[in-house]
């Protein structure tokens, strides 16, 4: 089984690289905290006091809570080493979280570390925005994995590649199909934990396979910002909330596309299907 | 019953083409949905979600049998319209808005009343095909009588609940066309293709 440790393979050379493995680990260690079952220092009953004057020794669990501070603190620590070239991040999925076009994320693929972090907080904020107000309790993100997508992506094309990659509507579907593959192969979203079915056109879909669904309606809100200028919705939530009925509404086809023998193609015409009949 | 509701106007983008499209397609249902509340003082609303349901459904339908628009143009937007009714239905793409439903005073003679949604969703369908059939045939088609009577409006909703279906076949029935009651959502037994197939 494929190890859920936030570091990346190889630590980057770059301070925010490290800065995004360590708040990565921490987010880890905050979202255990929170979810996996154990006394909670402040759901235990008080114990009465012991009529001798022997001290009160002092318990014996480590705290779930305290784990969670100390998540917290590290999250900090980590920002304050990393100084500036680390922004402040956490709670950017509080706030709706506006995409740029698919084309102006390929052009940042080939950029610096810190270029690229713009579009791993979007996607990493967005996924996480669209998750909790599908109604999930809590979700894992791992977001160094959402960053070294698109560095991988941008290293394994040429110039002239990227170039042609936006010259068609074709070839930007492709593209988006490429990122959206990318993404899901990585599993950035490594757990979500809904109390309830969640408010979507695919609730089980979600539940079941978050990183295809949510990287789908992600990479279509990206893709259409280029395709569709007029007719979309403009505020944020509003147009993730049209594309995740949009992918919920052709569910069994974006799986089959996912699952056949090629599945970049197969996506790509997919997409290019769904973008044709949006506006 | 009044004037009827859903005529479009004229526009730049034939009424085909936009109603391929989901975001004009549910424009033009949004107009006309506006219309009825203008009218009759109630407000519809369009449930997003199932409306791109519905509508990716039909344009399934739509794409399998573009072939049959080759055969018989006329009856292929005639059907092809009747399933968009149909899965508008099924899905359930609009409602009353919640607190509006109590102002309702059904009775089945007024048709508008009696079934908002219904009426809304038929009234759309007859004037996107209307539309379609003047832009792409350069034919004017006009509904049937059975448009204005309670009793054929009764029994569309009541069977219109266990098979949805029939809803293409009620539509022909609206545009004066021979049902096919049976297997209304198979476009090889429709009573068009039948008498096409005799004659050859």
């Amino acid at each position: 089984m494929e190890s859920k440790s936030p570091l990346p393979q190889h630590l980057s050379r770059d301070i925010s690289q490290l800065g995004l493995a360590l708040r990565d680990c921490a987010r880890q260690l905050r979202y255990a905290a929170r979810n996996v079952p154990g006394p909670i220092r402040s759901d235990r009953p008080l114990a009465p006091r012991p009529s001798s004057a022997t001290p009160l020794k002092p318990p014996s669990y480590l705290s779930l809570e305290s784990v969670a501070h100390l998540a917290d603190d590290l999250i900090e620590t980590a920002e304050s080493f990393a100084g500036h070239a680390v922004p402040t991040l956490q709670d950017h999925w509080k706030s709706p979280v506006p995409l740029q076009p698919l084309t102006a994320y390929l052009e940042l693929s080939r950029g610096s570390a810190k270029t690229l972090r713009k579009f791993s907080m979007a996607y990493y904020a967005a996924a996480k925005r669209m998750i909790m107000q599908s109604g999930a309790a809590d979700v894992l993100i791992f977001e160094h994995r959402i960053c070294a997508t698109l560095e991988q992506m941008g290293a394994a094309s040429s110039a002239p590649q990227a170039a042609s990659a936006t010259a068609s509507r074709s070839a930007l579907c492709l593209a988006c199909a490429q990122l959206a593959l990318s993404l899901i192969e990585m599993q950035p979203i490594r757990s979500t934990r809904f109390e309830t079915l969640p408010d979507a056109n695919a609730p089980w879909w979600l539940v079941t396979e978050p990183n295809a669904y949510v990287f789908l309606v992600l990479s279509l809100t990206s893709l259409a910002k280029d395709t569709c200028p007029s007719g979309i919705p403009t505020e944020p939530d509003a147009a993730v909330r049209f594309f995740s009925d949009v992918v919920g509404a052709r569910e069994a086809a974006f799986r089959q596309a996912l699952k056949g023998p090629e599945p970049q193609h197969a996506l790509s015409q997919e997409l290019e299907y769904v973008i044709t009949h949006l506006c | 019953m009044g004037q009827p509701i859903c005529s479009l106007e004229v526009q730049q983008l034939p009424t085909w083409k936009r109603v391929r499209k989901l975001t004009l397609c549910r424009q033009l249902l949004q107009q006309c949905c506006d219309e009825y509340g203008e009218r009759h003082a109630l407000q519809i609303e369009i449930d997003d979600r199932q409306f791109t349901t519905a509508f990716f459904a039909w344009i399934e339908v739509v794409e399998r049998n573009a072939d049959y628009r080759h055969q018989n143009a006329l009856d292929y937007f005639q059907f092809v319209f009747g399933v968009l009714l149909r899965d508008l239905l099924r899905e359930k793409a609009i409602h009353v808005k919640k607190d509006a439903s109590t102002q309702l005073r059904p009775s089945p003679g007024n048709i508008a009343d009696w079934w908002p949604t219904g009426y809304v969703l038929t009234y759309f369908c007859i004037g996107t095909l209307k539309a379609t059939v003047h832009e792409q045939c350069a034919v004017e088609i006009h509904p049937s009588d059975a448009l204005s009577q309670p009793a054929v409006w009764q029994s569309f909703r009541e069977n219109m609940i266990e098979e949805p279906g029939l809803a293409i076949a009620f539509f022909d029935k609206f545009m004066g066309l021979e049902p096919n009651w049976r297997e209304p959502t198979e476009i090889s037994n429709r009573p068009a293709v039948a008498g096409r197939s005799s004659k050859n």
